[in-house]
């Protein structure tokens, strides 16, 4: 559904994203993560048809983002900003998202949108008086009007309490069961480990991890040697290992590290390191990138 | 052309959501009223200047009255129109709204095309609003019809001018006050232009009169509507919604 091949985009002398590619199939729910500056919100613009890429290129939904007009009809976006008129009132806000994007949007589909937000009954109600959680929803709602087959999401529960988040996350989990492509950027850990099943870390405008959210609580087991002789000899003690990449192999986190340090360590045993969360495994990518780095 | 429309109506909206509007139409009506009594006055006078002379030649009403009545718009459409357009795209940039235009299947030409025609359907509704002016010279003096009209003919050109060159500045900024005060001064230095061409010598003269959008209008407001004007207008209106257009697309690679 979302293909990107080294796309790279400056900003001056700033690099903000270097050549990234990766690939998103249909239904599923992506996260992207990273530092503040790491290049999501740009990434997720680019994908979104609104900034031009300065190399490489992507395809959401077959269309070339190139073609920025056509992907805004496959395309919902909600950026970091809620893009309101705050002077405007929620229904007639929606009815022009739809009017803009050329699709018909009868009383019936606004009720039905706004209630499935926890809208229902404030289509009067202007925007600029909301609370920032229901602007957030308003906003939401916008980037939904037009069923989209991909959702771009940049800090979709910002502002809100923590019983809306999980109304989001329900939202969010109906729709990729629907069938819908989403990728969303957050700094809530929790909130990837909650919606989604695979995450993308960014760092300095590179991508430094593409995985499983499981696989990011694991234990990790790296071999510079035969790879294939090394994940024979570890699922005889570890049944249950997996192997990710060519001599990179991800173990239950209750193994024990002891035993596959003594299997592997003929294999060129390069990393055997526990994580225990994905804030573990985020925080290693990137705060570990910057420490090398100095 | 239908999500031309739908920009252009939500935009003609906000201005009657939003104090701006109201602002804009009451001072527009109030000081159009202000150069009606004005340009009354002035007509009286010279009326009973006439009537008291003997020899006195029947006063020309178009001179006296519709002329210098229309001429003033001008000068109240260089305030009013910068102000009408300094949020169209500036405001939408500063508060993220922008995001939902460019996220949507709207090509910038559109996008521009709607802003334009939002505004310009706005001052269509302050020029409406004036309209019993022209019944009340019509009731009480004997004006030309085909004067009173080019002359509103005039002032539409000019404010759809202004308002292509208001659009333009806003898109360049992301401050609605600097997107007022850059049209503003720019108006101010075309209008200033249009009134101090007699000092300059010939060769100036006829490139300003070229150049400035009052000299096109005065003729339209004597009732001379040539070819020339028009094309003026329309090329001005067009040159500078291109750029406006190229602006915006411009905006995707920065």
């Amino acid at each position: 559904m979302i293909r990107v091949e080294a796309l790279t985009r400056r900003f001056g002398r700033l690099h903000a994203v270097h050549p990234l590619s990766f690939s998103i199939a249909q239904g599923e729910v992506v996260g992207l993560l990273g530092l503040n500056g790491a290049g999501k919100s740009t990434t997720l613009r680019m994908l979104s048809g609104i900034l031009a890429p300065h190399g490489g290129c992507a395809w959401v939904g077959g269309v070339p983002i190139s073609e920025g007009p056509r992907l805004g009809r496959i395309v919902g976006y909600l950026p970091e900003r809620p893009p309101l008129y705050s002077e405007m009132r929620i229904g007639a806000y929606l009815r022009f998202s739809a009017g803009i994007r050329g699709v018909s949007f009868s009383k019936a589909k606004q009720a039905g949108l706004m209630g499935r937000l926890g809208l229902e009954g404030m289509e009067d109600r202007i925007i600029g008086r909301l609370s920032k959680g229901f602007q957030q929803r308003v906003g939401l709602a916008q980037a939904l009007v037009h069923a989209p087959q991909v959702l771009i999401l940049d800090e979709p529960t910002s502002g809100l309490d923590p019983a809306q988040r999980l109304e989001i996350r329900k939202l969010l989990r109906d729709l990729s069961q629907s069938g819908c492509t989403l990728i969303l950027s957050t700094h809530l850990l929790e909130e990837v480990e909650a919606t989604c099943e695979r995450v993308l870390v960014l760092h300095k405008g590179r991508l430094v991890a593409d995985e499983a959210v499981q696989a990011a609580s694991a234990v990790r087991v790296r071999v510079s040697g035969d790879a294939q002789a090394a994940y024979e000899a570890l699922v005889r003690i570890v049944p249950s290992a997996v192997e990710v990449a060519p001599g990179c192999f991800h173990c239950p986190l209750d193994t024990e590290r002891g035993p596959v340090a003594s299997a592997l360590i003929p294999f060129g045993l390069e990393g055997l390191q526990t994580y225990n969360s994905l804030q573990d495994r985020f925080l290693k990518l990137t705060l570990g990138a910057e420490e090398s780095a100095q | 052309m239908r999500g031309v429309f739908t920009i252009a109506r939500r935009e003609f909206g906000a201005y009657f959501s939003t104090p701006l509007g109201w602002i804009c139409l009451g001072a527009w009506l109030l000081i159009t009223g202000f150069f009606f009594g004005w340009s009354m006055d002035l007509y009286s006078a010279v009326s009973l200047q006439t009537a008291s002379s003997p020899f006195g030649d029947p006063i020309d009403v178009d001179a006296y009255l519709v002329a210098p009545f229309f001429g003033n718009w001008a000068v109240v459409l260089i305030f009013l129109c910068p102000a009408l357009t300094m949020r169209l795209f500036s405001e939408d940039r500063r508060s993220g709204a922008y995001a939902l235009l460019a996220a949507s299947p709207m090509r910038s030409v559109q996008i521009v095309l709607g802003k334009y025609l939002g505004a310009l359907g706005f001052v269509l509704v302050a020029l409406l609003c004036t309209l019993h002016y022209p019944f009340l010279i019509l009731r009480w003096a004997n004006p030309d019809g085909g004067i009173l009209l080019s002359s509103y003919l005039a002032i539409f050109f000019l404010a759809a001018s202004f308002l292509a060159l208001g659009l333009l500045m806003s898109s360049l900024s992301s401050s609605p006050v600097v997107a007022l005060l850059s049209s503003f001064s720019i108006l101010l230095v075309l209008w200033i232009m249009g009134i101090g061409e007699g000092a300059l010598d010939a060769g100036w003269r006829d490139w300003i009169a070229d150049v400035s959008m009052l000299p096109h209008a005065q003729g339209m407001m004597r009732g001379l509507l040539k070819s020339a004007d028009w094309m003026y207008f329309f090329s001005l209106i067009a040159v500078l919604l291109f750029a406006t257009v190229q602006r915006v697309e411009m905006e995707r690679w920065q």
